[in-house]
């Protein structure tokens, strides 16, 4: 029992020797009032933006929809023709990491026939400065931090060593354990002054400015959360790892710093050019192209336009028991029925192309998964741009759920077309009472499982690093030399 | 007595295995990347002849046909080559491209997202797509493995490790006292060794740094190769040099050996991410980029209805071609006409805004060398947004005269003869002079060498109050 006692004491006698040493150490207090003042800036200047960019494309979706509502009386498919936009919603937390945001299309076209791409990524805006250097809440996280956990650590062990304090800890019989954790309490203490005050401010951004989202919100936000403390300890460890293992300061800190620079800038860009360039995926213009040979020659080993069409009219014809009386039927409705088979055809066109490149690019981000191994950094960001709901994944998804909202829409017209057209065929004109009848776009966020089912080798590998570096610390620590 | 330094430190230098490891390293990690932006570059070369091989190609089978016709050959109504309407609007359409430089290798700057071959028909140019897509999301967003980055980012730090402790170490070694008790000063002495080290480093950036780009890139054939390379090479004997004295101010005013490699980390820090980083939120905020939300939105309102026509004209299916009417053809040219008109102002504020930018990140670039030589590295391997620029003024350039040219023949119901067809407009690539190049690449050299000198006469004063404290 007293000896419990004395062991908590000796604990917490080392983690507060540890805290008031950090906090004492000038370098600390300068390197780390500068990463807070940035942490602080890059969340209000995300929240800031993310604000403007969500009350500029709700009032854009809102002029969108008016202009819709607001056409005159024209045929069915001809306002199909028309068309209406949509806006990409920003997601609640993508202040926290914009990801991908600046680099995709945020504005669609939908209209009849065609799967648009989304236009106007922002970074084409900018000069190429904004994208050499994107400061944001992730960045200064994933990379900053950990370089400010350097600085104070790497001296941890081999400065006591150079001392000679060592010693006398070790002929106190201080159990190495005991040590180790004082150590990482007293490193983990220090990241708290800095993480905890941002942690707060970011909870109440979510709160107060941004409103809270769907249910999948606060899911997504501890995960993140949870991601970027398991990256911080593992750092943590990483660095009592390479301090312990040392020969001296010198070269601890030389080591700590190639590790950070190897897998905080090399490995990121090296996994991203490998993964693009070995899971290779049709561009944008190429899809377009096969999307355009296939509507005029059918898909490749199918039948060609014609006879699908045909094929899927009868269909339509039987559906509706109008199959070998094509000549009873009003005009409107032969024309409502073809244009629905034809629609159907661009629909299984479209959909071909598209599976084949989002099957491709769910193999790059599998490969890119992979380089998490090399890196914690390239498994963070890979789980926190997912979490954040701004990855590649996440915008497709969007893509996806706009591309069926267009085919809702032409569906719905093209079937008034041929239910209410009668004898006009394309005379026939339609008002502000089907307009209003169009369907709204209500976007909502895959849910954290979906994210979780994507990301598990992020998630694995990032506890895997936290494993081995802390499984590595404990053993460099039991075997240090202590002189 | 500053070559005997250089001497025996080579020697010293040449038995450090480290010190060979982070040259071969950092060479390899040079080659790399010069591949990697060579592969890039080399794919929009193919990109780029596809597409004009099919330019002339369908050129070609137009004119033919054309003679068939006038041969008394059958007409199609959907591609008549006579007609100015079909020809202008889609058979005609002409190809636009800004190939890639000959050191484009260094840099894929903007390159990946301003297209780099633009189709230029009678229809409005509302901002063109192209090179935004999902292929090459991932290297977008973290940023290619180009040159740039190897030398902008990583060169500073093989720098440091080559020489954070050039001083240090020999103190506390405990070797210097034996140097100074030599007939040679100290700043001498730490200069010695450290332009050996930056010859040592030169020597592999050089020759790996420019033959491998230019042999990778395969754009050795451009007229102006001479200026692009010297330019390039300034920079990086500039950089380097930045970046050696920085190494030496830390260790005249330094402490330990760990102490002047976190101080020098620092400053990279400072200097290539946060500098940088915020150096863009400025730009950003004083200059920032109209909205494309907005824009969609406006030149739908502007043009409602305009385009409610032009709907109108395409949705009704089983009409004849819409030329087979010339008045129909008229009106689209009118209605086209009234919706360029209103929606150009907000095209053209994005110009100007990019080019404001542009312009305040010129004068904001001396705040960092990081910004000066990232910025240099884009202009000399053509991938910077000034480029990109007057590529795009010269494509509306085209666009415009295309215009004047179908819908004069358009509004006079006239048809196209095969002396039109020589007469159409063709884009034409004007590539800014050398000298603005060299001027561009010449002022941000000085941003990098007028700091480089202050720093080495700081150090030479530094190294005084050195031997003054007793080499405390």
């Amino acid at each position: 029992m007293a000896d419990r006692t004395s062991q908590r004491s000796v604990h917490r006698a080392l983690i507060l020797k540890e805290l008031r040493e950090i906090s004492r150490d000038g370098r600390f207090r300068v390197a780390g009032a500068v990463v807070l003042a940035l942490l602080l800036a890059t969340l209000a200047f995300g929240a800031r933006e993310q604000q403007s960019v969500k009350a500029e494309r709700a009032a854009a979706q809102a002029t969108a929809d008016d202009h819709f509502r607001a056409q005159d009386e024209k045929n069915p498919h001809v306002a199909a023709h028309y068309g209406t936009y949509v806006f990409k919603p920003s997601g609640v937390l993508a202040f926290v990491n914009p990801g991908v945001d600046a680099f995709v299309g945020v504005s669609l076209k939908l209209e009849a026939h065609k799967r648009n791409p989304l236009e106007g990524a922002k970074a084409r805006d900018g000069t190429a400065l904004s994208r050499f250097s994107r400061l944001s809440v992730a960045q200064v996280i994933e990379l900053l931090v950990p370089l400010l956990l350097i600085g104070i650590g790497f001296g941890v062990w081999t400065s006591e060593r150079e001392r000679g304090t060592l010693r006398q800890l070790a002929s106190l019989g201080v159990a190495p354990r005991a040590l180790l954790l004082g150590k990482l309490l007293g490193l983990l203490g220090a990241m708290a002054l800095l993480l905890v005050p941002a942690g707060l401010l970011g909870t109440a951004i979510v709160a107060l400015l941004v409103d809270l989202g769907g249910p999948g919100t606060l899911p997504r936000g501890l995960a993140l959360v949870a991601g970027y403390a398991v990256y911080i300890l593992a750092w943590v460890l990483l660095t009592l790892l390479v301090s312990a293992h040392a020969s001296s300061s010198r070269a601890a800190l030389v080591t700590l710093l190639g590790l950070w620079v190897v897998g905080g800038l090399v490995v990121p860009r090296l996994a991203a050019d490998a993964a693009v360039a070995a899971a290779r995926a049709p561009t944008s213009a190429r899809v377009a192209a096969n999307v355009r040979e296939s509507l005029t020659r059918g898909l490749p080993g199918g039948p060609d336009r014609e006879a699908r069409v045909s094929e899927l009219t009868e269909k339509l014809l039987e559906r509706h028991g109008f199959l070998g009386a094509e000549t009873l039927m009003d005009a409107s409705l032969l024309s409502g029925l073809e244009l629905q088979a034809e629609a159907a055809f661009e629909n299984e066109v479209i959909d071909h192309h598209f599976a084949v490149l989002a099957r491709a690019l769910d193999r790059q981000d599998r490969f890119l998964q992979l380089f998490g191994a090399l890196s914690p950094v390239v498994a963070v960001r890979s789980l926190s741009m997912a979490l954040a709901g701004t990855d590649g994944a996440h915008h497709r998804h969007f893509s996806d759920s706009a591309e069926r909202h267009r085919r809702e829409l032409v569906e719905l017209l093209n079937t008034e077309f041929a239910e209410r057209g009668g004898a006009l065929g394309f005379d026939y004109k339609a008002g502000r009472e089907l307009w209003a009848k169009a369907p709204v776009l209500r976007y909502e966020q895959p849910t954290l499982g979906w994210v979780l089912g994507r990301q598990w080798p992020s998630v694995a590998l990032l506890v895997g690093w936290l494993v081995l570096a802390g499984a590595g610390a404990l053993r460099a620590v039991r075997r240090m030399r202590v002189v | 007595m500053f070559w005997a330094v250089f001497r025996v430190e080579g020697l010293s230098l040449v038995r450090d295995r480290a010190v060979w490891a982070v040259l071969l390293g950092f060479a390899l990690v040079v080659v790399y990347a010069a591949l990697s932006g060579g592969a890039l570059a080399q794919a929009e070369r193919r990109a780029h002849s596809e597409l004009l091989t099919e330019e002339r190609a369908r050129f070609a089978a137009l004119q033919d046909e054309l003679v068939a016709i006038e041969r008394g050959g059958p007409v199609r109504h959907l591609t008549d080559p006579r007609d100015p309407h079909i020809v202008g609007r889609e058979l005609g359409r002409r190809v636009a491209t800004l190939p890639p430089g000959p050191l484009a290798a260094v840099s894929v700057g903007q390159r990946d997202l301003l297209p780099t071959a633009i189709i230029v028909t009678t229809e409005a140019r509302l901002g063109d797509s192209g090179a935004d897509d999902a292929a090459g999301l991932a290297r977008r967003v973290t940023g290619a493995f180009d040159l740039a980055f190897v030398l902008v980012f990583l060169l500073p730090l093989v720098v440091i490790a080559l020489s954070f402790d050039v001083l240090s170490a020999e103190r506390e070694r405990g070797t210097l006292a034996l140097v100074l008790a030599q007939p040679i000063r100290l700043g001498t002495f730490v200069l010695a060794k450290t332009a050996l080290r930056a010859a040592v480093l030169l020597v592999v950036v050089l020759a790996a740094g420019i033959v491998a780009p230019l042999v990778a890139g395969g754009g050795l054939s451009g007229a102006d190769v001479g200026a692009n390379v010297l330019g390039y090479a300034g920079l990086l004997v500039g950089y380097t040099a930045f970046w050696f004295c920085l190494a030496v101010l830390v260790n005249a005013f330094g402490s330990s050996s760990s102490g002047n490699a976190l101080s020098l980390v620092g400053v990279w820090l400072l200097l290539v991410v946060v500098v940088p980083g915020l150096t863009s939120v400025v730009v950003d905020t004083l200059h920032p980029a109209p909205s494309r939300v907005e824009l969609v939105n406006r030149a739908r309102d502007a043009a409602r209805e305009a385009e409610a026509e032009v709907s109108e004209l395409e949705g009704d299916h089983g009409a004849a071609p819409a030329s087979a009417d010339r008045d129909v053809a008229r009106r689209a040219v009118h209605v086209q006409g009234q919706l360029e008109s209103r929606v150009e102002p907000v095209i053209a504020a994005f110009h100007a805004q990019l080019a404001r930018q542009q312009a305040l990140v010129d004068r904001l670039r001396f705040l960092s060398p990081a910004i000066v030589a990232f910025e240099g590295m884009s202009d000399v391997s053509g991938s910077g947004v000034t480029r990109h620029q007057q590529f795009s003024a010269a494509v509306s350039e085209l666009h415009a005269e295309h215009k004047r040219f179908f819908f004069a023949r358009i509004e006079q119901g006239a048809r196209l003869t095969s002396a039109d067809y020589e007469r159409m407009p063709r884009f034409e690539r004007r590539e800014p002079p050398p000298s603005a190049l060299l001027w561009r690449v010449g002022s941000g050299l000085l941003g990098l060498l007028v700091p480089a000198g202050l720093m080495v006469v700081l150090s030479l004063r530094g190294f005084r109050g050195l031997l003054s404290r007793g080499l405390r």
